[in-house]
């Protein structure tokens, strides 16, 4: 098992940054994810990892081994791509025993190894068949097959899970997330789905125009992400950003939203009074922080009901106050009035700056 | 009343298409037919009544035209050519098709200076290439035709297998370079085989013009001994007459090997003509 190290990794098409002087650190046995919408250059970022792509700039250790000009099968790595790239016009069989022939295993070992892997991922009985004779759920299993037989250090998957349908991926997460723990391997995952990356990583890494945003285990990714592009991106629902000013009063400091103010924790005071710049803020909070009844109570703030999303087993309510849409979580089985009031658990707020969009609380 | 539409509609759509289908295979088939018949007739026969059916079928057009035309050995010259240029259009057309849809520098300047040769007419060069071929010695032998054979035909099969490899999803040879493959074995185990059938598809066309073509082997070759099908016919076309019976029968026979070629590779042809395999995935530019 291996520790990759990214140093001031940079990657330049042309006159396009699809990498930016990313410094990055996946221990050994860990599963980090790389999250971010399409264009981030996260699958840019693991091409580099894997071989298939050289950095511009920068410098990429596998332990501390230099493998900047090392081709992939140097680098002991073993890839699942997102449309699984299996071999059309070789077996299954074939498909997953092709690099242990190349490297030149023995036919014994090669034997064992095929059954070992079939047998883990419930494939023995497709090891004749062609990929075109597969459905996707089968496909993806060989495509992982083919990366578990060659027992590398490192698995680098390119969003595996993208071509297959709801129900089955949401299995998949389990079984992947399981077998990583089973194998122990280094692995390195990219994804553009949030609830993805929250589930399966140790650590996530939130990417967004070639620039690595913030690394974190998945709790404080959520709970205090470092940007409001993460806030808004990483969560079942995004988070409410409401942009506001500090202002100062006898009775003490208050968020100014321009239709209702908030006074601000004491705990949190000296954090904003010692923001570096003196731009505005945004107040960024979780639906599941925001309480609505149909009556006031103190700190509560008049809004009218916008409207009410159901899912089932939760409802998201949208609130209008003022020029400000603000939404909640609420039991599927609480009704509102036209007239409601919002209370804001100001503890678990985070603020950012306006102008960096950068977090201060 | 709407079932009974839809009837006739089906049923006028069917015959449409039967009515064009039948016209189509009478147009294709009718040369072939037409050809058959001339060679069983005679001269005077043609002449009186071109369009008419062999009243006594004259079979010794057959023997006249095998005889006089050496239609044997010219058959076994064009055997030897074409084989001989397709064995080496095999060898080296794939490759370089390979070679040419790959991101490496030059590759377009490449790919145009090879397109470049094919708009050149073969009249336009003959005199400088015949004077090259004298030098070399290579006028009146089968590795001459065959070079230039090559050389001719080499674009167009680039041409053709260059576009499947392009074709090809760029992450099955990511796939193939992570499980450790040299490009070389990439080429040959994965993006080759998935290609074949537009290697078959450039192989066949260019076979079947090499076979037919007259105008290389005219220039190009001196005694009766080198003549390829196409010339041996060609004498039965004399400056005061043609001896449209044993010409058409001279014919009939050059037409049999590539029409039973044709039904032998026929499921290939036609796949190569509907493009080959279809993979998923995003292709290379």
């Amino acid at each position: 098992m291996v520790r990759i190290v990214l140093k001031n990794i940079s990657k330049r098409f042309q006159n396009v940054t699809a990498v930016n002087n990313v410094n990055l650190e996946v221990q050994d046995g860990e599963f980090l994810v790389l999250l971010g919408p399409s264009g981030c250059g996260k699958t840019t970022t693991l091409r580099m990892i894997a071989g298939l792509e050289k950095q511009t700039v920068g410098d990429l250790y596998f332990d501390d081994k230099l493998v900047n000009d090392l081709e992939p099968k140097q680098r002991n790595v073993a890839m699942v791509f997102q449309e699984y790239a299996l071999y059309p016009h070789m077996t299954v069989s074939d498909n997953l025993s092709l690099c242990l022939k190349v490297a030149k295993v023995g036919k014994e070992e090669m034997s064992d190894r095929l059954l070992r892997v079939a047998k883990m991922l419930e494939i023995e009985h497709l090891l004749g068949r062609k990929p075109g004779e597969l459905s996707g759920g089968q496909q993806q299993r060989v495509a992982l097959g083919r990366a578990i037989i060659r027992e590398p250090s490192v698995f680098l998957l390119d969003e595996p899970l993208s071509n297959l349908d709801a129900i089955l991926r949401v299995s998949m997460r389990v079984e992947l997330k399981k077998l990583q723990q089973k194998l122990g391997t280094t692995t390195v995952y990219v994804t553009h789905d949030q609830t993805e990356a929250m589930i399966m990583a140790d650590r996530v890494a939130v990417m967004k125009d070639g620039d690595l945003l913030q690394i974190g285990s998945p709790v404080e990714v959520y709970t205090r992400p470092a940007t409001k592009f993460i806030g808004e991106f990483v969560g079942p629902r995004s988070m409410n950003l409401i942009e506001c000013d500090l202002v100062d009063k006898e009775e003490g400091a208050f968020l100014d939203f321009g239709s209702f103010s908030l006074r601000v924790p004491t705990k949190l005071m000296a954090a904003v009074r010692d923001r570096p710049s003196d731009s505005g803020l945004v107040m960024g909070i979780r639906p599941e922080h925001v309480e609505i009844k149909n009556s006031k109570d103190e700190d509560s703030v008049r809004g009218e009901l916008y409207l009410v999303q159901r899912l089932g087993d939760t409802n998201y309510v949208s609130v209008s106050i003022g020029s400000n849409l603000i939404t909640a979580k609420t039991d599927p089985r609480e009704e509102f009035r036209d007239e409601i009031f919002v209370k804001f658990n100001l503890g678990l707020m985070n603020i950012f700056d306006r102008k960096t969009g950068k977090i201060i609380i | 009343m709407t079932a009974v539409y839809k009837g006739i509609k089906r049923s006028s759509s069917k015959f449409i298409t039967y009515a064009i289908l039948l016209v189509a295979t009478v147009i294709v088939v009718y040369p072939f037919l037409w050809t058959f018949l001339m060679s069983l007739r005679t001269n005077p026969e043609i002449f009186a009544n071109p369009w008419g059916l062999p009243t006594d079928p004259v079979w010794e057009n057959y023997v006249v035209a095998w005889t006089q035309g050496n239609l044997g050995v010219a058959t076994v010259n064009s055997a030897i050519i074409t084989m001989g240029s397709l064995v080496i259009l095999a060898a080296v057309s794939p490759i370089t098709a390979y070679a040419l849809s790959k991101p490496i520098f030059g590759r377009r300047l490449l790919f145009y200076a090879l397109l470049a040769g094919m708009f050149m007419a073969p009249q336009v060069f003959i005199i400088p290439l015949y004077v090259l071929l004298n030098q070399l010695g290579l006028i009146d032998t089968h590795l001459g035709l065959v070079l230039v054979y090559v050389a001719g035909c080499l674009p167009y099969c680039v041409i053709i297998i260059r576009a499947a490899f392009l074709g090809l999803p760029q992450a099955l040879e990511d796939s193939a370079r992570v499980d450790g493959l040299s490009t070389f074995q990439t080429f040959r185990r994965i993006m080759l085989p998935l290609a074949m059938p537009s290697v078959y598809t450039a192989l066949i066309i260019e076979g079947i013009w090499i076979w037919n073509d007259f105008f290389y082997p005219l220039i190009l070759t001196r005694s009766r001994e080198m003549f390829t099908l196409p010339l041996g016919i060609a004498i039965f076309r004399g400056g005061y007459m043609i001896q449209y019976g044993p010409l058409s029968a001279g014919t009939f026979i050059s037409m049999i090997p590539v029409v039973l070629l044709y039904l032998v590779f026929a499921d290939l042809i036609r796949r190569g003509v509907a493009g080959g395999v279809a993979v998923k995935g995003s292709t290379r530019s």
